[in-house]
């Protein structure tokens, strides 16, 4: 039974995404339901799973390096009843088995949960073989697959146990690496598919999800000292996109997407499209990838792609001082 | 020839026929006959001797996996031949309202346990199944895994290959259909297999190599014992009963014309009288 006090809080961010989804979620999953597998491409250590070899041997299941088996073989658990959670790094469990996705979870849809470890920038120095900045547009592309990106070590725990009750296939997004700033500071109700407000403000709404919301909030706290009041909101499920949240914001003078991931093919691209279908709205700004970055730190990375507290204001204020000419 | 042999061969000559109907009703769309009759013999031998369909729970029916799905015509003229779809069904083939598609659609209540079309994704699922029903103690499923030689040239099939043999799945078959052929030509000329048998041994299959359409061996081979997961490499003719269709890449995927179709049908029954 998970405790959800605030030292254990504090804890899993520190942890990391990661290492929460495979030593604290996991076996609270399991214990609420045993049907769930996980199923890894020789990533049980690097997923935090690596306990479960001794505690629930027999819910831990290794193909080896050999991701498009792996979906195929979580296809095949899920046609007979089970919740397979698939999991290895971002592009192997995407680009790497696009078809095999494509073809059992979002044609068939068989309700495999495909699990991205580190994505976005997290991997850092092993650069762009192993970041996660098209992940999200590649499941994006292929109808009927939810997709869900936590925040902090809090909500990769309430996403993974919402995840294991979801009635379809879906992708889990983990971002960020070990000392995530806490987003969430007590236990909150996680439904996928419903955003959360976590800053108000009436002239900019900052859209974001997973570990790169922490900068934007920082870059709100930045605009507001400057007279901008810039709210935002933790867009944790791309599909099915919360619109009706939208629509309550549709008021603000600019719609900012912020994204540790290119920023096309995803949440801007999803937001933008959302925005079309609307005769009076706010302009929109995408703030994300833009190209394949050089190897460097997590840090590094996040500050070349414009995606530091100081870089994602900069970008807001010149967009804002172009609206206003 | 046993009873039961002789029942699966009067099967295989309804299914070539309905094949050819089947067929002209595609018309200029053209069918993938070429590896639907190739492969006829041993669906034959598999629908009317070793998949159970008739258990009570239907969990626990064999599971036929049809990985070479674009040959999956061959599968609803089996079923129509023991009784499993009417007529009227696969008169309807390639009808856009129709479940019989060109490419195998999933359809659990009718045996088609999973879509295909896209090569080489079958044998993982298989994997899977075999896995979800030793979990729940299901001991009485087979699970069968119908792919093509060409087929074996995607990697992923060695992927699944590899995990078969390391989770000792021995419920679950592979039969290789190997007629020998694939779209742009002889798979020796595309891209050689080398030994298909040995490949499967050295991945830790029992694995044998048959006429494919010796029925009787077909069956003999599904019905031996074994503890490990079994590979069948079954050497087959592609367009097997048809003259002008036997060892014909242009038959792969080819339009029958009404002239055509007379022709093969006398030919089927010249066969039938033998």
């Amino acid at each position: 039974m998970i405790n959800y006090t605030p030292a254990n809080i504090k804890l899993w961010s520190k942890l990391g995404a990661r290492s929460v989804y495979g030593s604290i979620a996991a076996p609270e999953m399991l214990e609420q339901n045993n049907k769930i597998i996980f199923v890894v491409a020789d990533v049980a250590a690097s997923a935090g799973l690596g306990r479960l070899t001794e505690s629930w041997p027999d819910n831990l299941l290794n193909v080896g390096i050999a991701e498009q088996n792996m979906i195929g073989v979580s296809a095949g658990l899920a046609s007979e009843g089970f919740i397979p959670f698939a999991s290895s790094f971002a592009p192997f469990v995407t680009a790497r088995a696009a078809d095999q996705i494509r073809m059992s979870m979002a044609y068939m849809r068989l309700p495999v949960k495909l699990v991205a470890l580190a994505s976005g920038l997290a991997m850092g120095i092993n650069g762009p073989s192993h970041l996660g900045f098209e992940d999200a547009a590649i499941i994006h592309s292929m109808p009927g697959v939810a997709i869900v990106t936590p925040a902090d070590g809090l909500s990769t725990i309430k996403a993974a146990l919402a995840a294991a009750t979801w009635d379809g296939p879906l992708y889990l997004r983990l971002t960020g690496v070990t000392n995530m700033p806490v987003i969430y500071e007590q236990d909150f109700d996680f439904v996928i598919g419903k955003a959360i407000k976590l800053e108000e403000g009436s002239d900019v709404l900052i859209i974001a999800s997973g570990a790169i919301l922490h900068n934007c909030l920082l870059a709100a706290k930045k605009l507001r000292e400057n007279g901008v009041s810039a709210g935002v909101m933790d867009m944790h499920t791309l599909r099915p996109l919360d619109t009706g949240a939208l629509d309550e914001a549709l008021g603000a003078k600019l719609f900012v997407t912020v994204e540790e991931h290119s920023r096309d093919g995803s949440l801007g691209y999803a937001i933008a499209a959302y925005l079309a279908d609307k005769s009076d709205r706010p302009p929109l700004l995408r703030v994300g990838l833009t190209n394949y970055p050089h190897a460097d730190t997590y840090a590094g990375l996040i500050e070349s792609a414009g995606l530091s507290p100081d870089g994602i204001a900069a970008q807001i204020k010149e967009k804002l001082s172009g609206l206003s000419r | 020839m046993t009873e039961e042999a002789r029942k699966c061969k009067n099967i295989a000559s309804g299914m070539r026929a309905d094949l050819l109907r089947m067929a002209l009703k595609a018309g200029s769309g053209g069918a993938h006959i070429g590896g639907a009759l190739s492969a006829t013999d041993i669906i034959a031998a598999l629908y009317g001797a070793i998949l159970d369909y008739d258990r009570e729970d239907w969990n626990l029916r064999d599971r036929f996996i049809f990985s070479k799905g674009h040959c999956v015509m061959a599968q609803y003229a089996a079923m129509k031949e023991t009784g499993r779809a009417s007529e009227e069904e696969l008169a309807s083939f390639e009808d856009a309202d129709s479940w019989l598609c060109s490419h195998a659609t999933m359809n659990r209540e009718k045996g088609i346990e999973f879509s295909a079309g896209s090569l080489g994704q079958g044998l993982s699922l298989g994997v899977g199944v075999a896995l979800a029903l030793r979990k729940k103690g299901n001991t009485t499923s087979r699970i069968i895994v119908l792919t093509g030689d060409g087929e074996c040239q995607e990697g992923q099939i060695w992927e699944a290959a590899m995990s078969g043999a390391q989770f000792n799945l021995h419920r679950l078959v592979v039969i290789v259909d190997a007629n020998g052929m694939q779209v742009d030509g002889r798979c020796d000329d595309i891209m050689c297999h080398r030994d298909l048998r040995a490949k499967w041994e050295a991945f830790g299959w029992k694995a044998v190599e048959i006429d494919g359409h010796n029925i009787g061996a077909v069956i003999e081979e599904l019905r031996a014992p074994t503890d490990r997961p079994l590979a069948i490499v079954a050497r087959t003719v592609k367009g097997k009963g048809v003259s002008f269709m036997e060892n014909s890449v242009a038959w792969h995927h080819g339009r029958l014309g009404k002239k055509q179709f007379e022709q093969a049908m006398a030919e089927l029954e010249a066969a039938r009288d033998d």
